[in-house]
């Protein structure tokens, strides 16, 4: 079973995104921060992070960058899902190393759709 | 795959409420001139998670209200003008018109809500007047950390996610990790799976109603367990060491289990400090003076019920504080004081106990004015009484020196409120105050309502539990100790004090009140400093019981304060201490020269 990595500092989203994805059949743990994020990607294998942007502590470019300095995160997919959608935030997403972004509010099937495409 | 939203609302509304707090408190640290740039990045992001999840849920009106908020902190924090004493106020007016809307939005009405339109176009045209520009949303984002060229503008169609090509960069990744999937270090393993254990210390909701469910179950639980223990006692003839030992376990886990269980109901005091703040703030604006709050002891833990019955009591002692025990920044400066006072709010646990002290650094209680209008009012008091005693006389009924009432304090609910809501949760309040230094309300309370030590006493076969937080002493009294005085309740004398005795008897209504008995007990009871001399035949013994309200049941009996069941099945009715002394009990008994 894939194991998700959903870091996000409203549970509400928390909640959602791992409603959707647990019910695709997936292991979905949580962090409600990008520093929070860092520490469970480090103390244990995901294969997929999926992090807001705009976060307490440590925000999700930040997060992106870190991850990407782990030796086992060098290749892992992470998402940006994020209010923000402006070619600057992609184009930042694109250089902190993230596989790519998703707008919120998200639809579960397009969450799905991406989840899936970048699991392959 | 289609997906009910109405499961996530209510985390929504949690979190909206949450946030809406949260900016709150930091739009009035702002005001403190404690306005670092963090602050006003937290505020703006905690309004951009309420317009976030509004946007999520179709609430518009609060989506399009708190994007104006936003708007205005991603200016603020971009230093385009600066926060001031109005910011505040708007911010404090807004968050109240949100909270408005988010009760309205959580009755299921999704109606026009004018409140929040008018609370948005504040919003908007205190930008304007503020002359800051307005910022569209997605320049949040405009700090660039890299000079990256801009990829081309998706359609729309597509809009909703995107996946770049190339990532990580090549150089970083060798491209054969590029779809692979982890290859696990060697002996990484069980060390990952520690950290594995440690890294999900998550939690869920669970409803009150389920929890209260297993409080009530865990109860039953242990009575049966103390019921099987007096059954097994009884049968000390076939003693069997096994069944004894086993007993002892069992016995054991059970009390385990009870105080998981009730740690769950626990709560820190956060939930009640964090509605101080703003309180705090209106008061002392709404008075013209400065006060600041100091919380401590956020994290001790209290029974939910008791964490939601303690609010009301101490949002009186906090105005109080700030009404009549703050000076005005004059009056303070020319006492030499610093012109901002200070209300403290501090909670510890001592022993079963959980303390909550509200200071304040004002003027102090004046014993004088105090006695005087005692004696106006026509209330017992002396000169000779210790300052104890005169304090004491703030919590009876009907009284208040406030020279006038004003619309903060004067709201025809006074201390003796406090007092009685306090001690109808078991618990006890005292003042302690020096002239011209402060005055401090210290508020003493069970940790839960759900058990209680009591000690079991009986008359005429009939047991009864009193709590033994109220139990002083007990004692045998002689012959020549009780006096019989025409007209007046009996007097006990203990060390020299005269307690009115109370027949237990009495206060439960048995028949035949008055028989003779050949050697009575003596239980001293303390509530509020009033004393007592409960008569009673004798003293079964102290036990840990689980408390069984009867009003849900049948309704508020006077003299009794809930029932439980005892280890032999029987149903014992748990003595309202604070009633009984109040009606039979003297106050402040008279001191007998020795």
């Amino acid at each position: 079973m894939k194991t998700i990595l959903a870091v996000d500092d409203s549970a509400t989203m928390r909640e959602m995104v791992t409603f959707v994805l647990e019910s695709a059949g997936y292991r979905v743990i949580e962090a409600e921060d990008g520093a929070q994020g860092l520490d469970r990607a480090s103390a244990q294998n995901v294969d997929l992070v999926i992090t807001d942007q705009n976060m307490p502590n440590m925000d999700g470019l930040t997060l992106v960058r870190s991850l990407r300095e782990l030796r086992d995160y060098k290749s892992v997919p992470i998402l940006l899902l994020t209010t923000e959608s402006s070619d600057s935030m992609k184009s930042q997403g694109r250089a902190a190393g993230a596989t790519g972004w998703l707008v919120k509010p998200f639809d579960p099937a397009t969450l799905l759709e991406v989840v899936q495409k970048v699991l392959r | 795959m289609p997906i009910d939203l109405n499961r996530f609302i209510a985390t929504f509304f949690d979190e909206a409420r949450e946030h809406i707090e949260s900016i709150e408190e930091m739009a009035m640290a702002l005001e403190a001139g404690r306005g670092d740039p963090e602050l006003l990045n937290s505020i703006f992001r905690a309004a951009h998670s309420i317009k976030g999840g509004s946007g999520t849920f179709g609430f518009t009106q609060l989506a399009e209200a708190t994007h104006e908020m936003e708007t205005l902190f991603d200016a603020l924090r971009k230093g385009r003008g600066t926060a001031d004493a109005t910011t505040v106020r708007l911010l404090l007016d807004s968050c109240d018109a949100f909270k408005a809307h988010l009760e309205r939005l959580k009755a299921g009405d999704r109606g026009e809500d004018a409140a929040i339109e008018a609370a948005r176009a504040r919003l908007a045209g205190y930008r304007g007047e503020a002359a800051i520009p307005a910022a569209p949303v997605e320049a949040a984002q405009e700090e660039s950390f890299f000079a990256a060229p801009a990829p081309a503008p998706e359609p729309k169609r597509s809009g909703a996610y995107g996946l770049f090509e190339s990532t990580p960069e090549p150089a970083a990744a060798p491209a054969a990790d590029k779809f692979g999937l982890f290859e696990p270090m060697p002996g990484s393993t069980n060390a990952g799976e520690a950290a594995r254990a440690r890294a999900e210390q998550s939690s869920i909701r669970v409803s009150v109603e389920k929890i209260d469910r297993i409080v009530n179950l865990v109860g039953e639980l242990v009575i049966a367990q103390a019921m099987m223990q007096q059954s097994v006692g009884s049968l000390r003839d076939e003693h069997d060491e096994n069944l004894t030992h086993n007993l002892a376990t069992l016995d054991r886990n059970a009390r385990d289990l009870q105080q998981a269980v009730m740690s769950i109901r626990m709560m820190p005091m956060e939930f009640v400090f964090s509605r101080f703040p703003r309180l705090v703030y209106d008061v002392s604006t709404r008075l013209g003076k400065k006060v600041q709050l100091r919380t401590q002891g956020h994290e001790t833990e209290l029974d939910k019920e008791l964490i939601e019955l303690l609010v009301d009591p101490l949002t009186h002692v906090v105005r109080n504080a700030i009404d009549h025990g703050i000076e005005s920044p004059e009056e303070r400066r020319r006492a030499g004081k610093p012109e901002q006072g200070t209300v403290g709010m501090r909670a510890t646990h001592r022993g079963g106990s959980v303390i909550i002290e509200v200071t304040d650094d004002g003027r102090g209680l004046d014993r004088d004015r105090i006695l005087a209008k005692a004696r106006e009012l026509g209330m017992p008091s002396d000169e000779s009484m210790t300052d104890e005693q005169v304090w004491g006389i703030i919590f009876e009924a009907g009284f208040s020196t406030a020279k006038e009432v004003t619309d903060v304090s004067g709201r025809g609910v006074g201390m003796d409120v406090v007092r009685r809501n306090i001690t109808s949760l078991g618990g006890n309040v005292f003042i302690s105050s020096e002239m011209g230094e402060g005055t401090t309300i210290t508020i003493q309370l069970p940790l839960t309502l759900a058990v209680l030590d009591g000690m079991i006493v009986s008359v005429a076969d009939e047991q009864y539990i009193v709590p033994i937080e109220f139990v002083a002493e007990a004692f045998k009294p002689g012959a020549n100790d009780i006096r019989t005085i025409v007209g007046q309740p009996s007097l006990v004398a203990v060390r020299g004090e005269q307690l009115p005795i109370v027949r237990l008897e009495d206060v439960v209504q048995l028949p035949e009140p008055g028989r003779d008995r050949a050697q009575p007990l003596c239980l001293v009871v303390e509530v509020d400093n009033r004393r007592a001399a409960l008569l009673v035949d004798s003293l079964i013994g102290q036990q840990q019981l689980v408390v069984k309200s009867l009003d849900s049941n049948l309704h508020s009996v006077a003299g009794v304060a809930g029932a439980t069941i005892l280890g032999d099945g029987r149903v014992a009715l748990i003595l309202d201490v604070s009633a009984v002394t109040r009606t039979h009990a003297a106050r402040a008994p008279v001191k007998v020269a020795a």
